[in-house]
């Protein structure tokens, strides 16, 4: 008789919720279980190598349980976090935790297929927790057929066909959507569930309905920016070829506004690449509609203070960095020599291999890292030099000291170089008067609409891929000796300029590799003579 | 580096130019071709005898590094050797052109011969001495610059030469100083106007105020200081000009244009384009074929003439 009742006692006392750990940006199964026992001096713990926001977890979930008017039990309730051995982190455990306990109060029946994700506030709501949307996605790998979240969550988890985002406010929904029908009868409290079920419906049509709000990129073409069409002309080759590139400019002559505009250029993202890039965000941060809904590659413009594991990525439970954070989009460095050097340097392998393996004493990790590097600077430390207007007061020991900052492998890494001028009041006046609504024809060319300029660069995105299943910058030198064929008169140009502007072998290369992206945008197969012509003028010669 | 020589004052291939003024150095260290220094200011030899010291501010505008290089270049075309002073800005401008142009040019340091100084733009000491230029200093090669070093140097730059060209100075610059002796040693000074607005002409303003000469070429130059009857001075004037004029062409086309739009204040590819309503592509494509044809110049991005 004893023997039977503690059987019984044990295989009805633990609960196993299914959960996930997030490690690097992959995850994993892993279980939450619940053991309640009547047995031993009340305590409550949990164990299975969880950091500080997990351990703080206990206080939240059972204040959490009271103030949603449940009684919180007075056993011996040991929380593991399954398998043991590998670090856990994150505040989203909260909710499965509590759930293990409250299915012990009320009797609730919990399928296996089911997944619990989100932060608990004492008042027993949930609150928004990070990395929703790679919980979502281990759970569309694994079978689950339903995700209870808190509400704030749920645009960025209803993301995939298949999978049941339920966005919940507080515990006491989610218990009433698992009381057995025979308590509900009991309390009548039928509404909680009629509640989610609306909700459900109301999450799937907001997703199908998505398709209909384009996103207006007309807000964001290049017409406040006055003047300065090289650098126009300069970024829509870097867009469409992937490009690093580097302004250079006096304080004030729109360095940052136009590359604050780059992003809005780029195709928009591909649907692995899309899933890929949001894997990424969702550990890091909020993720942004844009990225979400309209699917705009990311743009990160970090401040020149940044340490350099903020850059790459890393910590003890190693986090993706800016760079991994700006994968298939941009890295903006203003003020690029304002960056510790230490900083600049890391960027050299992540630039090449497009991807950045971190090694710490546990593990090592890899995040991807393929960003376009858009760098600014100004042309010395005090920033006027060769200015129209000001003097520079820089020393010329002071402005070798400033370019020496950025040693020769990054600016290997730089395809195309800018300079840009401030721009004349009369200029800008004319410019002003033409805009509205005036003769666009002419201004239109150098300053063109986004629109337009959406669709070359994707077209010439479109057919680097299809002819040479890469992006131009990353054409190796063989790649370029085969791809790059230019027409006689454009080779005995590019030799000329080989001897009268000194290049290196290294640049030469450059150049080819722009003049070939320049013909994409024309859709040219050949590279002809204007073409090459052109790239000259982007040459980096510091 | 280098192969350092060094002369004694009593040395019979010391330079006469040097020996006339009071504070002469007593020992002159040098590398590469001497014979320019000893016939310097002599206009009796058929050679090396026209020698003139091109000096200016280390922080130019791009207006005083087209000045150095449009004199520069006409002196040199004329057989003139350019002394200066090895410094960045206008110094190594002015060396630069010189040794570009196929001349020969003596730099005057204020340091060592075997100073870091040197090392920093060892490119260009090479190129000098390769040329047969020349590189002196009166101080012992291992000696570093000091701030009295540049001071004393100059001296020496005002005596080798017959007259002075301040190609742009502010009221600070050193090259002042320079001017200063050359008026003890009663040579001619030679200073380049600039708009009277700008901070970096500041000094030549006031040298032509106190009666130095105004130049805009490097013939006046020559005229004034009685070298050679320029003869030729059509024939030079033409090899310079030809180039430019040649490729332009007639007057429709967009290289015409952009050569009417550069000639007077210099203009980057965005500004072009502006002003000629063309497409970035096509005013890129332009300025670079006319950039290789040595038809026009380009600095930090801005084209001239």
């Amino acid at each position: 008789m004893r023997g039977k009742r503690k059987i019984l006692c044990v295989s009805l006392m633990l609960y196993i919720l299914k959960s996930a750990a997030i490690n690097g940006i992959s995850t994993i199964n892993a279980n939450v279980e619940v053991d309640i026992s009547e047995r031993g001096m009340p305590y409550f713990d949990i164990i299975g190598l969880g950091n500080k926001s997990i351990e703080e977890s206990k206080l939240r979930v059972k204040t959490a349980i009271q103030n949603s008017g449940f009684v919180f039990p007075n056993k011996k309730i040991t929380i593991n976090l399954a398998p043991a051995d590998i670090p856990k982190q994150g505040s989203f455990y909260d909710f499965p935790i509590a759930m293990g306990i409250l299915t012990y109060i009320n009797n609730l029946i919990i399928p296996d297929s089911v997944y619990f994700f989100g932060e608990l506030s004492l008042n027993g709501g949930l609150r928004y927790t990070k990395s929703a949307f790679i919980f979502t996605l281990h759970a569309h790998t694994t079978g689950i057929t339903h995700i209870f979240l808190p509400e704030s969550c749920a645009r960025e988890a209803s993301f995939f066909p298949g999978i049941s985002v339920v966005p919940v406010t507080n515990l006491n929904q989610a218990v009433n959507y698992f009381k057995s029908e025979a308590d509900k009868n009991l309390n009548k409290i039928n509404t909680g569930k009629n509640d989610i079920d609306n909700k459900i419906t109301c999450i799937n049509n907001t997703n199908n309905n998505k398709s209909e709000t384009k996103f207006k990129f007309t807000d964001f073409d290049f017409s406040d920016v006055r003047g300065q069409h090289q650098a126009k002309r300069a970024l829509e080759i870097s867009a469409a070829g992937g490009h690093n590139i580097i302004l250079l400019g006096a304080p004030g002559v729109g360095k940052t506004m136009l590359a604050n505009k780059y992003k809005y250029m780029l195709p928009a993202l591909s649907k692995e690449d899309h899933v890929e890039v949001l894997k990424i965000h969702s550990i890091s941060n909020i993720v942004s509609d844009e990225l979400l809904k309209y699917k705009i590659p990311p743009f990160r413009s970090p401040h020149h203070s940044i340490s350099y594991v903020g850059m790459i990525g890393g910590g003890v439970n190693p986090v993706p960095g800016e760079i991994s954070l700006a994968h298939k989009g941009v890295l903006f460095l203003d003020e690029f020599p304002e960056f510790s050097r230490e900083v600049i340097e890391m960027l050299r392998e992540p630039l090449e291999s497009g991807y950045i393996r971190i090694v710490r004493n546990r593990n090592s990790y890899t995040f991807p890292a393929k960003f376009t590097l858009i760098a600014s600077c100004n042309p010395c430390p005090c920033g006027f030099y060769g200015s129209k207007n000001k003097k520079c007061s820089c020393t010329p020991r002071q402005i070798m000291n400033y370019w020496k900052k950025i040693s020769g492998p990054i600016m290997d890494r730089i395809d195309l170089q800018v300079r840009m001028e401030t721009v004349d009041a009369e200029d800008m006046r004319k410019n002003r008067k033409k805009s509205p609504g005036g003769d666009y024809s002419a201004s239109d060319r150098r300053s063109p609409e986004i629109e337009n300029l959406r669709l070359r660069i994707t077209n010439a995105r479109d057919v680097q891929i299809s002819e040479r299943g890469t992006f131009n910058c990353y054409l190796n030198n063989n790649q370029v000796e085969n791809y790059c064929n230019t027409c006689p008169e454009g080779e005995r140009i590019l030799d000329e300029a080989f001897i009268k502007f000194g290049m290196s072998i290294r640049s030469y290369y450059k150049i080819l590799k722009i003049s070939r992206t320049i013909a994409d945008l024309e859709n040219s197969g050949e590279i002809k003579t204007e073409h090459i012509l052109e790239a000259l003028q982007y040459r980096i010669n510091a | 580096m280098f192969d350092i020589n060094f002369l004694d004052a009593s040395d019979s291939l010391f330079p006469q130019s040097l020996k006339l003024i009071p504070d002469c150095p007593q020992i002159l260290y040098y590398c590469g071709n001497l014979t320019i220094l000893y016939y310097c200011g002599n206009l009796t030899t058929e050679s090396f005898g026209k020698c003139v010291a091109v000096v200016g501010t280390r922080r130019m505008s791009l207006y005083g590094r087209r000045v150095t290089q449009k004199i520069v270049q006409e002196l040199i075309c004329l057989g003139v050797t350019i002394v200066s002073g090895f410094m960045y800005g206008i110094d190594t401008t002015a060396h630069e052109t010189a040794v570009n142009c196929g001349g020969k040019t003596i730099a005057v340091l204020p340091c060592g011969l075997n100073d870091s100084l040197i090392e920093n733009n060892s490119d260009l000491a090479e190129k000098i001495l390769h040329n047969g230029g020349l590189l002196i200093s009166e101080f012992e090669p291992d000696f570093p610059a000091k701030i009295w070093t540049f001071p004393k140097r100059n001296r020496i730059i005002a005596a080798v030469g017959s007259g002075v060209v301040i190609t742009e100075a502010t009221l600070d610059s050193g090259s002042l100083i320079t001017a200063n002796f050359a008026k003890k040693y009663n040579k001619s000074i030679f200073s380049v106007p600039g708009s009277i607005f700008s901070e970096y002409s500041t000094g030549c303003l006031q040298l032509l105020k106190d009666g130095a000469k105004a130049v805009d070429s490097g013939f006046d130059i020559c005229k004034e200081l009685g070298f050679d009857p320029v003869k030729d001075i059509f024939v030079f004037k033409d090899s310079l000009r030809s180039k430019t004029e040649d490729y332009i062409g007639s007057k429709d086309t967009i290289e015409y244009k952009i050569y009417q739009l550069i000639k007077d204040s210099e203009k980057s590819v965005s500004e072009l384009s502006e002003h000629l309503d063309l497409s970035v592509d096509v005013v890129s494509s332009k300025v670079t074929l006319m950039l290789l044809a040595g038809a026009i110049c380009e600095e930090n991005g801005k084209f001239y003439v």
